[in-house]
């Protein structure tokens, strides 16, 4: 209907468009005008629109800042995001400034000066006061800005304190993983290459290591049998691609073994301090939670594509690239229980969503965050079992709010489910 | 060569004139055309088509943005059953349109289409004054050849 | 010839890539890898992307192949008299485009050659440690940051090639339609060599929160903010070039003044994103999308439309209709504003782009109905450049022929008979003896003398 009605829309206004400029054609081919003739009276139809403009729009900017106020994000619930909130009213009260005069000055000339034919223009090429004048002030307000933005972004991005707690922020396509230490405080070494159904981090322990290198052995069994069996049958391409396939994980296999060779050597070195010894307590979990007034260092990765954690409400970003750890790291001040009090929203939450495209269902990819006071955050921490004794298996776990639809397990990336557009 | 070395000095404009006067097939006036003006009109029109192309992808997330989920004849018209199954837009097809719409704004229509067109048409007109082609050789000729072009056109200063 | 053919089959690649199977490249004009490098990332990271690069390889062929051709000819090939300082400020913003081109498009095409080879040969250029699909692939020791480097290499230029011809423009019609010397002839020439010259050390706000080293992002802070100052002498100069002048509004004009309105909307949002801290909150935000419709596309195309208009007698020998003009420029305008103005408080509200739907978010519930309003001013913004594409094709048919100089403009291209020929000139080539923005020059009868007028006896040569 929606469509029906715009189309016909269209068609009319083509067929009125065409109809009313032939008969203006004919009209000003009667009375001899030429459209270079651009008469006092178009100008000053155009000057006193270029004085209307300017109220239309600052109208409109003062509805839009009136009218969603308080749509804009509530106040910060991080003690960086403070600073920030500070730094971007400093640069609005400045940019609002430079907007108001620049435009009034704009619309004000470009409606009072239209063309009159008894007026002749008022040669003036050039006056190097005023261009020194107008270098100079921005380049002192510019200054300015970059001293105060600068100032907060040293502070925002110092190295944490030593002793800053971890917590790990992974990503993959679609949804978010949280990886706590467990009761050593430390997180564990991860190897991309050992992410399997029981193990969605790739978390590296003696064990881990021990139950891929067995996967990918039985892998290799059941995939030479049927080489063996159906190899006649197959047409070439699948044959091809079964013996890359089968070659791929055997060359997987034998990277493992390099890496237990030097987690061996690691652990003889370094004893309870190597980091291949910190993985089989720590805590895999599809919740994420933070203690409230305390320094937390979230380390980001990602399995698949580039992702990034945003945390709008804590003023927070940074990208999870494939291939690295990134680092941000923060003090929550306002617990989501406060927040509910401050927007008067009884189920409000603390997001974390995908702010990097990432595929299909990027717009989905999302965790929300509870902010808690420390005792209420080390009591959910102790209830939640270790990696290797947990009795299901990590990548499994629901979480507790309603976000089972971006769930999908490490195997079968391709979400069957959130392809399908949502029906409103 | 090219145009280059045949480009009239103006002292013997005249003589050359004539030359240029012979009519043109329809390729090598429209197609294939040498000459500055007409190289400046098809960047025009290529980027008015492929801004509309773009334009008209705008139009497809734009509704589906505003009203999520909802079929429109309009999004199926353009993308068929397989993007947009009921009018409704998939993600993934949503994806690929802001992808190509932010493409050919850029490249074709802002970049190719904006410096194509203006500086084909302006740069001959305004600075050279002269018959300007574009060939490849034309290139090479001119940078390693330029003193002695430019002597011998007397062009200014090089 | 060549570059508009190269251009031409570029375009027909991309518009090849829409019917593939899987559908064209999708993940966003950056293409950011391994998104865009791993065909199992999404199904338009199948042969719809392989076109793309193509495509893309064939445009950079083709942008070199053009700008050389105008650095060549701007910097050797001038009429006599025709001093660099003599230069109109359109053909000076053309040649430092097309610097910039050459420059920057070649990083372009090796960013995607590489991120060819990673895709069909195997290679790790971009590619380290990723398990997708349900299986770890062998690339290692390859880095995604890479290619955001080279890509934005080119980006940011590329940013200042869409802009600076538009803003050339602009100039050469402000001046032409004010009847007055453009204000400050020579800082103008300053600024476009600063935004150019500063253009090529910017590109790391970009990938302010890629992880990259906070003091590597100062560095990318402090010469972004710079550019500030180049921008705001080129706009407070466009808005003195307009006091007291003898504005004859026609279209052209119209877009051009405009240009300066969204140059300044847009660049002052430009001021907060360019600041390291506060793009953490509003990185990659619908903030962004509003912030370079407006400075790049909306200013772009309004330059483009100025050009159209204005030069539209001098391609075609007739001329466009100008109330249809009147029309295509002040629904444009509006609409324009009504689409990007409101994306600002949808992006402070945390909004992110690229999201298919909002609806999945409760926090965002009171600002999507913004969208609703945006859209409704994209549909009539749409429509009305039917009105401008059929002024357009109508006029070079039918349009009322023209006069050898509609706009009583300096410029040179005036002097050239309208009539099609090679060699624009029939005789010999115009003499230059004076700057091009001689309007309303006291002592002058006319308010306007083309640059092939010789001075007067006792007149001054004006350097702006």
């Amino acid at each position: 209907m929606m469509t029906l009605l715009i189309l016909a829309v269209i068609v009319l206004g083509i067929l009125a468009v065409t109809r009313l400029s032939r008969v203006y054609e004919l009209t000003s081919a009667l009375r001899g005008k030429r459209e270079e003739d651009i008469t006092e009276r178009d100008s000053r139809m155009n000057a006193r629109l270029m004085w209307a403009f300017p109220f239309a729009y600052f109208a409109f900017f003062l509805w839009l800042t009136v009218a969603y106020a308080d749509q804009m994000l509530p106040v910060s619930a991080s003690e960086h995001g403070v600073w920030l909130d500070d730094l971007l009213n400093f640069n609005w009260a400045i940019l609002i400034v430079a907007f108001f005069v620049t435009n009034v000055l704009l619309f004000y000339f470009a409606g009072k000066y239209y063309y009159r034919k008894d007026r002749r223009a008022y040669f003036y090429p050039h006056n190097s006061k005023w261009e020194l004048g107008w270098t100079i002030v921005p380049a002192i307000v510019m200054i300015g800005i970059i001293i105060y933005g600068l100032s907060v972004w040293n502070r925002i991005t110092s190295v944490p304190l030593a002793g800053t707690p971890q917590v790990e922020l992974y990503a993959q396509q679609f949804n978010w993983t949280a990886r706590y230490p467990g009761k050593d405080g430390k997180l564990g070494a991860t190897d991309f290459r050992l992410i399997s159904g029981t193990n969605a981090l790739g978390v590296v322990t003696p064990n881990s290591i021990k139950t891929r290198l067995a996967e990918l052995e039985e892998i290799v069994v059941v995939e030479k049998k049927k080489l063996e069996t159906e190899g006649g049958f197959l047409p070439p391409s699948k044959l091809t691609a079964l013996e890359d396939h089968i070659k791929h994980v055997e060359r997987m296999r034998g990277r493992i073994v390099n890496l237990r060779t030097l987690m061996d050597q690691d652990i003889a070195a370094r004893g309870a301090e190597s980091p291949y010894n910190h993985g089989s307590d720590d805590i895999v979990i599809k919740e994420f939670h933070l203690p409230v007034r305390e320094n937390v260092d979230l380390v980001i990765r990602s399995q698949d594509v580039i992702h990034s954690v945003f945390l709008p409400h804590l003023r927070a970003q940074m990208n999870a690239v494939p291939g690295m750890a990134t680092r941000i790291h923060m003090k929550p001040t306002i617990t989501t229980d406060s927040m509910r009090t401050i927007t008067a929203n009884p189920v409000f939450d603390y997001i974390l969503m995908c702010n990097k495209i990432c595929g299909a269902s990027h717009y989905n990819m999302q965790m929300p965050l509870t902010v808690e006071p420390d005792g209420a955050y080390k009591v959910w921490l102790s209830q939640q079992k270790g990696f290797e004794t947990a009795e299901i298996p990590a990548a499994e776990v629901v979480p507790a709010t309603d976000t089972a639809a971006v769930i999908s397990n490490t195997t079968a990336n391709i979400p069957a489910v959130t392809n399908e557009p949502k029906k409103n | 060569m090219g145009s280059v070395a045949h480009a009239h000095p103006p002292a013997h404009g005249h003589a050359h004139a004539e030359h240029h006067h012979h009519e043109e097939s329809f390729v090598s006036k429209y197609i294939f055309s040498q000459d500055h003006k007409m190289i400046s009109k098809q960047y025009l029109v290529t980027a008015i088509i492929m801004a509309w192309v773009a334009v008209v992808m705008s139009i497809m997330f734009r509704l589906q943005l505003a009203w999520p989920g909802e079929g429109f004849a309009f999004t199926n018209f353009f993308l068929g059953d397989k993007w947009a199954p009921g009018g409704v837009l998939s993600p993934d097809m949503y994806l690929a349109l802001v992808t190509i719409h932010g493409t050919i704004m850029v490249f074709f229509v802002l970049t190719g289409g904006l410096s194509g067109t203006f500086a084909n048409l302006l740069i001959p007109f305004q600075v050279w004054c002269t018959r300007y082609g574009e060939r490849f050789l034309e290139h090479v000729v001119v940078l390693v050849l330029l003193r002695e072009q430019c002597a011998h056109d007397r062009l200014a200063i090089c | 010839m060549l570059s508009y053919w190269f251009f031409f089959v570029s375009s027909v690649l991309m518009i090849a890539s829409l019917f593939v199977e899987g559908g064209p490249a999708s993940g966003g004009w950056t293409i950011y890898p391994p998104l865009s490098a791993l065909p199992q990332a999404m199904p338009g990271s199948g042969t719809g992307m392989t076109l793309w690069l193509l495509s893309m390889a064939v445009f950079v062929a083709s942008a070199l192949l053009g700008g050389l051709n105008y650095i060549v000819t701007v910097l050797n090939l001038r009429t006599l008299g025709m001093k660099m300082t003599r230069l109109p400020l359109s053909v000076w913003a053309l040649f430092v485009t097309a610097v910039l081109g050459v420059l920057s498009f070649p990083v372009l095409l090796s960013a995607a050659l590489l991120l060819l080879m990673d895709r069909l040969v195997g290679t790790s250029f971009y590619l380290s440690e990723i398990h997708i699909g349900g299986e770890a692939l062998d690339n290692m020791g390859g880095s995604p940051i890479l290619f955001q480097h080279l890509f934005w290499f080119l980006g940011h230029p590329e940013v200042y090639i869409v802009l600076l011809p538009a803003l050339g423009i602009t100039s050469e019609v402000i001046a032409t339609n004010a009847r007055k010397p453009i204000f400050g002839y020579r800082a103008m020439i300053g600024s476009i060599l600063a935004i150019g010259f500063l253009s090529f050390i910017v590109w790391g706000h970009h990938m302010f929160i890629t992880g990259m080293n906070p003091f590597l992002g100062s560095v990318f802070v402090f010469t972004t903010l710079l550019i500030a100052i180049p921008s705001a002498v080129k706009v407070f100069n466009y808005i003195t070039t307009l006091w007291r002048g003898n504005l004859v509004l026609s279209p052209a004009m119209l877009f051009s003044i405009g240009l300066v309105a969204t140059f300044i909307a847009g660049g002052l949002t430009g001021i907060i994103l360019a600041d390291s801290a506060l793009d953490i909150p509003v990185h990659d935000t619908y903030f962004v999308v509003a912030h370079f419709h407006i400075v790049m596309g909306m200013s772009a195309i309004f330059g483009m439309f100025a050009g159209i208009y204005h030069w539209f007698p001098r391609m075609y020998g007739r001329m466009m209709n100008t109330k249809l003009g009147y029309a295509h420029f002040w629904i444009t305008f509006i609409c324009a504003f009504g689409v990007f103005f409101p994306m600002h408080y949808i992006g402070l509200a945390g909004a992110p782009r690229r999201y298919y739907s909002y609806s999945e978010f409760p926090m965002f519930q009171g600002v999507v109905d913004l969208n609703i309003l945006i859209t409704l001013f994209a549909i009539v913004g749409g429509l009305a450049q039917i009105i401008f594409t059929y002024n357009f094709f109508h006029s070079i048919w039918r349009g009322q022929k023209a006069v050898q100089n509609p706009w009583r403009s300096n410029t040179l291209e005036w002097t050239a008979p309208l009539k099609h020929m090679h060699g624009n000139w029939p005789g010999a080539i115009p003499v230059v003896h004076r700057w091009p923005y001689d309007y309303s020059k006291p002592g002058m009868p006319e308010d306007f003398v083309p640059q092939n007028v010789p001075l007067a006896e006792g007149e001054e040569e004006e350097h702006g």
